[in-house]
């Protein structure tokens, strides 16, 4: 990592070599400090939550040498709960179920998303006022409250893919709108023409050229999406909408902790809450970060 | 301009109603209240129930029509029903909850308290982010303004229902050291309180703090990234480094021309946050006890009880086009800019 | 429009009710919560200062004012609405039967066998509250209500007609009513039923010709669903109230009962969540509540603060594991009786229940309580519920079962696999569905564990859509018809469809006597019965808490009663100095 972050006096104007465009956006992103950081934290929740039950002794279910409340320490370093669960395990379980409901929505919604809006914006005419009509509709209708009533629907209990399934079917309409926003513009531009007079097929030219153009708004909002879902997943778990024995979630973690936050049991609360806080701020920063590095418009970099 | 609102409201209806029906086929879809009702009288009174009590109730509850049957007299009423349900003649449908549970009723006391509760806490929110937003712009890249930004994202990234829990718990320390209860922490008011406003309003004074805190918190960040991007283009821009260059005082300039202008969008997207905060105050409510909204709409999911869900669908769906619209109008009015024909 | 008549107020501070925890107040054995092991009925007693205030949390709401109809089959209303509701009696902590004091002036008689014809006799003076005195027809109106019969009251939705739809005629004479049933009538438990729920002329002044017009009928009853009572037959009426939320006592002066009301006021409100109970309590929100749920988390929260009291016992519902005995393997009762052996009954509960409740028992019989006078455990010796693998085992190999790479195969060479079915957010059922996994893997059989939404149990269970089954029975010692309800063939509640006539024949012996000792024995061979088929495998009573400021006097938990704690809410006070 530390070759491509390079020194501030090798600065664009003055190099003469050429770059993609792709390399300027990572050397760009690379000199967002906080983004950065960010990422490294980021990336070792994911080890933590995907890699870390292959090397912890303990798993996130319910053994009998277990003592019940133990407070933190070598043997359990995030603590027992009342079961006799290792809080650590059960923190890996829960971060990578966490994880797996964010990564799907952010693909799945991103790819209906995407694909919405370029359909829209390319053909125009009824057919984008139609789309958008349901767009105003699906805006309109309370996120949490539809969410809530699938997830309700189930009739057995609601797996990790259950809430990413659903979350993803109705959190993809912001970036619908931002990919046709974009996608408006660029269809008057003169390769799209190109495109169309080699007799490229209305599939082709969305899906080869339209979107991969598109690519830095996707991107961002892929990770806004990431953020989106992590929040939205615990919170209706913790409601009791979401995520469901014996499968778990961070917000069943904080919500089986109830109120103990200022007694013995302390850690209960905190280590599930500092997580979904870990990997959100992380997530925003990142965003951040790739925004800054994609929009060429930005002309001062942050530190 | 009064043609422009008139066509923005007569395009609300068609999305109002394909929201309803939307709504309104997956609720019911997804639930049988009438099945699940009739097990719990039956694992209570320990003794069957009477198949002419499951007809009174199914037909009560117009569980022995189809759905598109059910919505349409939902929603104009037309047909054959008890009088008690649709929309065009001012009547909400039957609550599963029983008779003396008027959705219309509960919907309307209720929108006031989660009004009352999203008012100061995005008011609040506004006025925060304002500060915090012109700080970190005019000392842009100093340690306040990367100290500012931090917590910014930080509180964007803090779930509120984590949030809650903690302040909740907190104000229950609070008052243990205080030795009184200053902090309430269920409810919007003490039980069965009447007065007039001012009274009420002093009554639920400790229930309010807190979870408008709350509120508040998570509400200011968006708020005040977007106020130091929009003053940061006011302060780049070319009349502003003109009155500069004149000699005009430094603060004056803030004050008289940047800020000015920097507030026309947060002005703009101060319907559209409050709008928005009463979607989000179900969070807020369910933690604190505050019988709003977001409340009631949680509890309808919970029981299945498709006429309270589509009650609040509906509201909200209201709430939130009617705060578009407002943004819209607010946007024309401010910015010299924009005409409406 | 109210007249304030001194009623009958007695100076007598304690009833025969009370006897046990109040006059003897220097008794500190029995002045705190402590004490309900060994006095159920007279703990946490003490001398009540005149007046003082009481808020009391209910954990759940409700949607009508009537307790006649289907919607008011609810158990938060019926605690709501305990300070005014003309209840025949209530069952006390001890299983004994109090006869209302405020309304009947001795215990109903039964004057009459063939048919069944029972007599009560009003107390003098006993009152709605609104100066009318309870009369005949409000016993008439009563059965109307819950008859069933649409020609008594057409479009009514009452949650029970057992006893309504058996009435043939009910007359007065003064103070005097008389109820005769029909000849099918032969409940034992004739002493309990409930007579009286709504008031009559109250109905007549509204304008309803409830007698004379089955529609009318049904139409008082949707005003009284709709109309916050402004009447009240018991020690307190309603100042203030708001459906699903709150409801205000102060006291009714015009009370027929002798026990000296102490409170100013007593305020119900509806407090959603054990965590949001717990918090208000330590707060000083709250003065107390009895909540149908407790976790461990609460118990540390009570622990852990000052000025508050707890006891733990079981609760108004017991746990239990019903296998379907239309599922391709479990129709044997063999496989049955062996998977219940397998079942450790005592690992699960030191597992669940016992960490909030440290002296909890294994229940042993369906229908008594442990404890109750009729309670024989039939249980213990067929070896259900030892975990014993090896009678398990031997049970099954006699049977042609047989055991291949660590699978169960039945005589026919099937593989048996079994799904075990819980409610998603009972964590104690959820551990109970993991060691029940574990206790049949030991068997050779496979188990999956497969949750429910809570709000589809009934669906679940109404539809035969589970092999195993955990959930919860309510447990009041009312038994007469629950036998019936459960185990006969072809009811509603029999989820699992057993069907053994000769269970179905003792059944019906326990309807036919009107001696409720010798229904209890009738009780009794119908659950040796049921325990002889393997049907139904009893883990413990639901334990429950109740958590109270330690100011509070004469406040206790009563399983036995619907409205918990508020049974006996006349007696409650605040400490004298």
């Amino acid at each position: 990592m530390s070759n491509t972050a390079s020194p501030r006096l090798d600065a664009e104007a003055i190099t003469s070599k050429e770059r993609g465009q792709w390399e300027m956006v990572g050397r760009r992103f690379f000199r967002h400090r906080a983004a950065v950081i960010s990422l490294v934290v980021f990336i070792l929740v994911v080890l933590f939550a995907y890699v870390g039950p292959f090397l912890w002794k303990w798993d996130y279910k319910i053994h009998s040498e277990i003592p019940s409340w133990a407070a933190p320490s070598l043997d359990h370093p995030f603590g027992t709960d009342k079961a006799g669960r290792d809080m650590l395990g059960a923190m890996m379980q829960a971060t990578k179920q966490s994880l797996n409901v964010a990564l799907v929505v952010a693909i799945g919604s991103t790819v209906l998303g995407a694909l919405y809006g370029a359909v829209a914006g390319f053909y125009r005419g009824w057919i984008d006022s139609v789309m958008m009509r349901f767009l105003d509709i699906m805006f309109v209708i309370p996120f949490l409250v539809i969410t809530g009533a699938l997830a309700g629907a189930i009739d057995t209990s609601v797996r990790w893919y259950h809430m990413a399934f659903i979350l993803a079917i109705f959190g993809w309409t912001s970036i619908a709108r931002a990919v046709r926003a974009e996608v408006l513009s660029l269809r008057e531009k003169e390769f799209i023409e190109a495109a169309r007079s080699a007799g490229g097929s209305d599939w082709h030219i969305i899906v080869k050229h339209l979107i991969p153009n598109t690519m830095s708004v996707i991107i961002v909002s892929v990770t806004l999406q990431i953020a989106f879902a992590i929040l939205s997943e615990t919170t209706l778990s913790f409601l009791g909408l979401g995520i469901q024995s014996p499968d778990t979630s961070l917000g069943l973690l904080i919500e089986a902790a109830g109120a103990s936050a200022f007694n013995e049991h302390w850690f209960l609360f905190y280590i599930p809450g500092l997580m979904i806080i870990l990997i959100a701020l992380t997530i925003n920063f990142i965003g951040d970060g790739l925004r800054d590095a994609m929009d060429p418009r930005q002309t001062m970099v942050r530190r | 301009m009064v043609v422009f609102i008139i066509r923005r409201i007569l395009l609300m209806i068609p999305v109002l109603l394909g929201a309803t029906i939307l709504c309104f086929v997956l609720v019911d879809v997804a639930n049988d209240p009438v099945q699940d009702k009739i097990f719990e009288i039956s694992q209570s009174t320990g003794e069957p129930v009477p198949q002419s009590t499951i007809d009174a109730l199914e037909s009560s509850l117009y569980y022995d029509r189809s759905i598109p049957e059910r919505y349409w007299i939902w929603l104009t009423g037309f047909g054959d029903t008890n009088g008690d349900i649709g929309l065009l003649q001012g009547e909400w449908g039957p609550s599963i909850e029983g008779s003396a549970m008027d959705i219309g009723y509960e919907v309307s006391t209720r929108f006031w308290i989660t009004l009352r509760l999203v008012l100061f806490a995005t008011l609040a929110s506004i006025g925060i982010a304002i500060l915090a937003g012109v700080v970190s712009a005019v000392k842009q890249y100093s340690r306040t303004d990367y100290t500012l930004t931090f917590l910014g994202f930080l509180f964007l990234a803090m779930p509120i229902f984590w949030l809650g829990s903690l302040f909740k718990e907190g104000a229950v320390q609070l008052n243990k050291i205080l030795g009184s209860t200053v902090f309430q922490t269920y409810g919007s008011g003490s039980t069965g309180f009447r007065g007039n406003g001012w009274e009420v309003f002093m009554d639920s004074l400790p229930f309010l703090i807190v979870p408008t805190l709350v509120l508040m918190l998570g509400g200011y960040a968006a708020i005040s990234r977007y106020q130091r991007a929009s003053m940061l283009e006011v302060m780049n821009s070319d009349y502003v480094r003109l009155a500069r260059a004149k000699g005009v005082r430094n603060r004056t300039v803030m004050r008289r021309h940047a800020l000015r202008t920097a507030l026309i969008p947060v002005a703009t997207f101060a319907p559209l946050a409050l709008s928005g905060a009463m979607g989000g105050a179900m969070v807020t409510e369910s933690i604190f006890g505050w019988r709003g909204l977001g409340v009631y709409s949680l509890d309808a999911i919970n029981a299945g009880d498709t006429f309270a869900v589509m009650a609040y669908v509906l509201i909200s769906g209201v709430v939130v086009l009617v705060g578009v619209l407002i943004s819209d109008i607010l946007y024309g009015v401010l910015d010299p800019r924009i005409r409406y024909e | 429009m109210k007249r304030h008549h001194k009623a009958a107020v007695a100076a007598l501070a304690c009833t025969a009710l009370v006897l046990a925890g109040c006059g003897q107040g220097e008794d500190t054995s029995s002045s705190s919560l402590d004490a309900c092991l060994t006095d159920p009925a007279g703990c946490n007693g003490g001398e009540r200062a005149d007046g003082g205030e009481i808020t009391w949390a209910l954990d759940g709401s409700w949607g009508t004012w009537n307790q006649n109809t289907s919607e008011g089959n609810n158990a938060y209303v019926s605690m709501a609405l305990v300070g005014l509701w003309p209840f025949t009696g209530q069952f006390d902590p001890n299983g004994e039967y109090i006869v209302n004091e405020g309304i009947f002036a001795r215990a109903p008689e039964l004057v009459k066998e063939d048919p069944v014809t029972v007599e009560y006799t009003l107390k003098t003076g006993a009152n709605w509250g609104d100066g009318t005195d309870i009369t005949v027809d409000d016993f008439i109106y009563h059965w109307y209500a819950t008859s069933g019969d649409a020609s008594l009251c057409e479009g009514c939705d009452p949650a029970n007609i057992t006893r309504g739809s058996q009435v043939e005629s009910i007359t007065g004479d003064g103070s005097t009513v008389t109820v005769v049933y029909k000849e099918t009538y032969h409940s034992a438990e004739w002493q309990y039923e409930e007579v009286l729920s709504e008031p009559a002329h109250v109905a007549e002044d509204q304008g309803f010709d409830w007698k004379n017009d089955p529609k009318e009928m049904a139409a008082a009853e949707d005003y009284f669903s709709e109309t916050i009572p402004s009447w009240s037959t018991g020690p307190f009426k309603i100042a203030d109230a708001k459906v699903g939320e709150h409801v205000i006592y102060v006291p009714n002066e015009d009370w027929a009962g002798e026990t000296e009301v102490t409170l100013d006021k007593i305020t119900f409100r509806v407090i959603d969540g054990l965590d949001n109970i717990t918090t208000a309590l330590r707060n000083g929100e709250i003065d107390g509540a009895s909540p149908f749920s407790v976790n461990a988390e609460t118990i540390t929260q009570l622990q852990g603060t000052e000025g508050l009291e707890y006891q733990v016992a079981g609760g108004p519902s017991w746990e239990h594991i019903d296998l379907n005995t239309q599922n391709e393997f479990l129709s044997d009762p063999v496989l049955r009786q062996a998977v219940f052996t397998a079942i450790d009954v005592e690992n699960i509960i030191s597992r669940t229940y016992a960490y909030v409740q440290s002296d909890i028992e294994r229940k042993g019989n369906h229908l008594f309580r442990n404890g109750s006078e009729y309670y024989t455990d039939y249980l213990s010796a067929t070896g259900q519920g030892t975990g014993d693998i090896e009678l398990a085992y031997d049970l099954l190999t006699e049977a042609g079962y047989e055991v291949e790479d660590g699978v169960l195969h039945t005589p026919d060479g099937e593989p048996v696999e079994l799904d075990f079915r819980y409610s998603e957010s009972k964590e104690n059922r959820r551990i109970t569905g993991e060691l029940v996994q574990a206790n049949l893997a030991d068997l050779g059989i496979n188990v999956e564990l497969k949750s429910i939404p809570d709000a589809d149990l009934g669906t679940v269970l109404g539809e035969g859509d589970f092999d195993m089954i955990d959930f919860g029975w309510s447990s009041d010692p009312v038994f007469v018809s629950i036998a019936s309800q459960y185990w006969e063939t072809g009811s509603g509640s029999n989820f699992g469809g057993l069907s053994d006539p000769a269970l179905d024949a003792l059944i019906a012996e326990v309807n036919g006597t009107l001696d409720l000792d010798e229904a209890a024995v009738r009780a009794n061979a119908a659950v040796q019965q049921v325990v002889q088929d393997a049907y139904s495998l009893p883990i413990v009573d639901t334990p429950v808490a109740v958590m109270v400021s330690d100011r509070l006097v004469n406040v206790r938990d009563n399983w036995a009663s619907q409205q918990r704690a508020a049974y006996n809410i006349a007696e409650w006070g605040v400490e004298g100095e």
